[in-house]
């Protein structure tokens, strides 16, 4: 597959996926060639681009790292072999809009890719048995309630998107507050209560550190629940191309509500 | 400190919860199709979620929307099931736009004052750089949701339809 286009020296252009599983980007086509200098990236790893619809191996695409030397305006000035004048300042301006767009489209990816891993995490709870109960979204806190189709056991997920700003997620990555919350039926109102209480404890944390595990109980429905802060970085789970890693989330999601099942039984059951 | 809780609606009983068991599917459903939700809006009266196309060559967005008619208590959902009005936009955008669009623009307009996208109907609406497909049709929510993997590939196969409809309407709005 031929590259889109040729991107600038050094514009932020380049997605490269190494073989150690490490998403870097987006990378000049001078930064990538520093990186395979220092030996961070090879010729078998794959990279992508805004236009392309799969990566590629970097040695499919040498153009990248031909001519850096050379002035980027020289060579997009430069008439094609056999491009009349006409042609040549059409493709010019033609180029200019295409990199409007792709400017758009990196702050547009900046701002929604909470929402991209909102909906990674449904289709990843989906696939392991749950039916999606409960979805509120103000924008910035999307809260999510699944409950398992065979033991009725609940799962609620939190995600607020801290880098919604293109600058800042270039500088941290995509970083995300996430909390999940595991939830049961305990049978028995004085548990609920307890847990009542226990969450009555846990208002006292205003900002609650990576780890602490709360617990809270619904007397409407009988639900005790159990939660826990993190932070995850969503660029570990969704691609610039919009691919989701499903058996990262799935495995990620899987671990957290193992271990709030543990917590959760130890405690109440 | 755990106002998750308090951010849901907290129904006590599934069958207040198929809207958003119904959402759950079409996500997941759109996921297969490689278009990922870039956007969720919900409210107690219908919920939209937008999609992504990031593969396809013709198509920038899709638009799905739920609207619950039926079902919403007891009584109605023994006597009618749990219906829902399911609208679909696609959206067609081209990277350049002129003065003529803005002629076209408003020619679709005046054609679309009197028109509702009624059921299985198209309505287009042009704006600068998008058009605009919209259609509509009545689902049995009940068909869908807690089917396991047939009721997935159903959903799939009745957005695909739907999508390919608008496509065909939408295909000579797209510059090359």
């Amino acid at each position: 597959m031929p590259l889109p286009r040729l991107p600038g020296v050094d514009e932020l252009a380049l997605h490269v996926h190494t073989s150690g599983g490490q998403q870097l980007g987006p990378l000049s086509r001078r930064a990538l060639d520093d990186a395979m200098k220092a030996g961070d990236v090879t010729t078998a790893d794959h990279m992508w681009m805004q236009g392309m619809t799969d990566w590629i191996p970097l040695s499919d695409a040498p153009e990248l790292l031909e001519d850096l030397d050379a002035p980027d305006a020289a060579a997009e000035m430069a008439a094609l072999p056999g491009e009349s004048d006409d042609d040549r300042q059409d493709r010019i301006f033609g180029g200019l809009v295409q990199k409007s767009w792709d400017y758009l489209e990196d702050h547009e990816f900046a701002s929604h890719v909470d929402e991209v891993f909102l909906g990674a995490v449904i289709t990843s709870t989906l696939d392991t048995g749950h039916s999606l109960i409960d979805l509120s979204s103000n924008g910035t806190h999307h809260n999510l309630r699944f409950q398992n189709d065979d033991d009725q056991s609940r799962l609620i997920a939190r995600v607020t998107h801290m880098t919604p700003s293109m600058a800042v997620s270039k500088v941290l990555g995509q970083r995300a507050s996430v909390v999940i919350g595991y939830g049961e039926k305990v049978g028995s109102i004085s548990k609920v209560m307890g847990a009542v209480r226990a969450e009555f404890q846990s208002g006292f944390l205003q900002n609650a550190d990576p780890g602490t595990i709360t617990v809270d109980g619904d007397m409407a429905t009988g639900y005790v629940y159990c939660q826990v802060d993190m932070y995850w970085n969503i660029g570990e789970y969704v691609g610039r191309d919009y691919r989701i890693d499903y058996p990262k989330l799935t495995t990620h999601i899987g671990a957290t509500r193992h271990a709030l099942r543990k917590y959760l039984r130890g405690r109440f059951k | 400190m755990f106002g998750i809780l308090q951010s849901f609606n907290n129904q006590a009983e599934m069958r207040e919860s198929k809207d958003e068991m119904l959402v759950g599917e079409i996500v997941r459903a759109m996921a297969r199709r490689n278009h990922p939700a870039i956007s969720f809006l919900a409210n107690n009266d219908w919920q939209r979620v937008r999609f992504k196309t990031p593969t396809d060559p013709l198509l920038f967005s899709i638009f799905v929307t739920l609207d619950r008619k039926t079902g919403t208590g007891m009584l109605t959902e023994a006597l009618l099931g749990s219906k829902a009005t399911l609208r679909i936009t696609a959206e067609v955008k081209n990277r350049l736009s002129d003065p003529d669009d803005l002629i076209n623009m408003y020619k679709t307009d005046l054609a679309n004052i009197m028109k509702m996208p009624m059921l299985g109907g198209i309505k287009l609406n042009h704006q600068m750089n998008s058009v605009f497909a919209t259609t509509q049709t009545v689902i049995e929510i009940g068909d869908y949701v807690q089917k396991g993997d047939a009721g997935t590939e159903k959903l799939v196969a009745l957005l695909s339809k739907i999508e390919g409809q608008l496509r065909e309407k939408l295909e000579p709005y797209k510059k090359g």
